[in-house]
């Protein structure tokens, strides 16, 4: 394995959102919505478009928005160069629950505006609109949780040059806590990759 | 270091084999019917399940008799790895109650506990993402044989999503034509082998020669009017590979957006020479299994010298001209280039060459 760093990390916890293992808003909602609302309203504001979204494109749009920000990964580096990848257990399931109830009634009740929701890669395009990310992208499904899925791709993209430095992430809908974003890359500080497995598992659970 | 892909099946309308698919490509057949679904006309390329003996699920029947089929054709020890695309996996387990919902579930149904496997669920860009995180993983040394396979069926779900966005044709689509009026949705599971090893494959395989993704950053449910992103993919393909492709299997669904952003991107390429098909309209759009099935028929092609046509082009039908073909030719091919375009963004673009 190369040498690469987690620059930078964010996690969604019940009680907050975390930005490199500290406490950087208050969030006392029950639902993951609620969450992902009240820290649009408190730190992003500027893209109406996400009140049009569906949850999971939200939890996606939150959190690869706020690592851009907080970051400003793409001021350094070319949007192309930036890879953009996200993973979760059950896809776009809510959304894909909502057309699925529509369209018992007759396929005319099917809404086109929830149907573009129900892939789970659509969130990532809002990101790579707002921040002009035109890099590799992928969303992968997985069991659960898995870090070494997440270190083995932030390896494999960076040690085969399709990036010079990756985003990437856990976005599951269903669950409202742990959630979490890893800006990845072979330079600057952070925390060496080496024994990432155990550092991106401590993250995700803000210890 | 060389990876090298073969071993390739496809069961789709058109057949149960690589082969058969593609001789039934190359005789002009089309596996788009017409269907009625609430007193409304659909033009579908539908898999005839009757024909197939299988318990429980028909998708995962499909999966694994595509896989069985391709290891056949193989002579591997040691571990596999699987990277497996679909758009929608068993989308209609929604209806049903299982233990546990999501593509990787329903992956790991087929292959069991054992293999390591990724799941590629990234819209219509699916397949030839999943053929490039294989090419990815091999040249790593992460794996040795990889087995990549895309599958997805037609189901209510999506004919009832697609007919939302105005996006079907009633008809047998025409890509790249005048008068095309959109997709129509196809089924079906195309399966090959990755490997750096040319000598597991019991027949010559194709050397791939790299793949590519980039996103448009211009819209979730369309494409760049400039085919940004596409342009970038076949850039970096062409690049990596150094050789200009014999022909281009091309994402071409049959709707104006998609297929002018296309010809756009290849006229400002500078390969709008190269012949250019769409395989959509002898399978239709078969969603996360398109880039497998339409990289495999492109494949038969370099191995039978022949550049698959566009079934049904008549009238070209995009600002920019590019070469769009009705019928295959018999010519000696070297290379193809395959791209795909899909929802949320995102391109793909990947290199194959004749050994």
């Amino acid at each position: 394995m190369n040498e690469s760093y987690i620059n930078y990390s964010l996690s969604i916890a019940k009680d907050g959102l975390y930005c490199n293992g500290s406490k950087e808003v208050d969030l006392q909602q029950e639902g993951l919505i609620e969450k992902l609302d009240s820290i649009y309203d408190s730190q992003i504001k500027d893209y109406p478009k996400y009140y049009r979204m569906d949850g999971m494109a939200k939890l996606v749009f939150i959190l690869g928005d706020l690592i851009c920000a907080r970051t400003k990964i793409c001021d350094d580096i070319d949007g192309s160069d930036l890879a953009f990848v996200m993973l979760n257990a059950t896809g776009s399931f809510p959304s894909d629950s909502i057309h699925n109830n529509l369209i018992m009634d007759g396929f005319e009740r099917a809404s086109p505006s929830n149907f573009v929701y129900t892939l789970p890669n659509v969130g990532m395009g809002e990101v790579c609109i707002k921040w002009k990310i035109t890099g590799e992208g992928l969303f992968l499904i997985e069991d659960e949780f898995s870090a070494n899925c997440i270190c083995e791709i932030a390896d494999l993209f960076l040690s085969q040059g399709k990036c010079k430095a990756i985003v990437i992430g856990w976005a599951e809908p269903t669950e409202n806590e742990g959630n979490c974003i890893f800006l990845i890359s072979n330079k600057g500080k952070g925390i060496n990759l080496l024994n990432t497995e155990k550092n991106i598992l401590k993250i995700r659970k803000n210890e | 270091m060389k990876v090298f892909v073969g071993a390739e099946n496809i069961i789709s309308p058109l057949g149960n084999t690589a082969e058969e698919s593609f001789n039934n490509v190359i005789n002009n057949k089309s596996g788009v019917k017409e269907h009625w679904i609430s007193k409304q006309k659909y033009a579908l390329a539908r898999i005839n399940r009757e024909e197939y003996s299988y318990t429980g699920s028909f998708w995962q029947h499909l999966l694994r008799s595509s896989i069985t089929d391709s290891l056949k054709k193989v002579n591997v020890s040691g571990d596999i790895t699987y990277v497996v695309s679909s758009a929608k996996g068993e989308i209609d387990n929604i209806n049903k109650s299982v233990d546990k919902f999501g593509l990787s579930h329903s992956v790991g149904a087929v292959l069991g506990a054992n293999p390591k496997y990724f799941c590629v669920s990234n819209a219509c860009i699916s397949g030839l993402l999943a053929i490039n995180l294989a090419y990815d993983l091999i040249r790593a040394e992460k794996a040795n044989t990889v087995v990549v396979a895309g599958i997805d069926l037609i189901s209510d779900f999506v004919i009832a999503g697609f007919r939302s966005l105005y996006a079907l044709d009633d008809e047998r689509c025409k890509p790249f034509d005048q008068r095309r009026k959109g997709l129509n949705l196809g089924e079906g599971v195309g399966t090959c082998v990755l490997s750096s090893d040319e000598s597991i494959f019991k027949e010559t395989p194709i050397e791939f020669l790299g793949g590519f993704s980039n996103n448009d950053a211009n819209h979730i449910s369309g494409p760049s009017r400039t085919g940004e992103g596409l342009k970038k993919a076949v850039n970096r393909a062409l690049s990596a590979s150094s050789i200009t492709p014999d022909f281009i299997s091309a994402h071409g669904t049959g709707t104006n957006y998609n297929d002018g952003m296309e010809a756009e991107a290849f006229y400002s390429l500078g390969l709008n020479s190269i012949p250019i098909n769409s395989l959509k309209p002898n399978f239709g759009h078969t969603l996360g299994a398109a880039g497998t099935i339409e990289t495999i028929i492109s494949m038969q092609g370099l191995r039978n010298n022949v550049i698959p046509g566009t079934l049904g082009f008549k009238y070209a039908g995009t600002e920019k001209e590019i070469n769009v073909h009705q019928d295959s030719r018999n010519v000696e091919t070297e290379s193809f280039l395959k791209t795909c375009s899909g929802f949320g963004g995102g391109n793909a673009a990947g290199i194959f060459r004749k050994l």
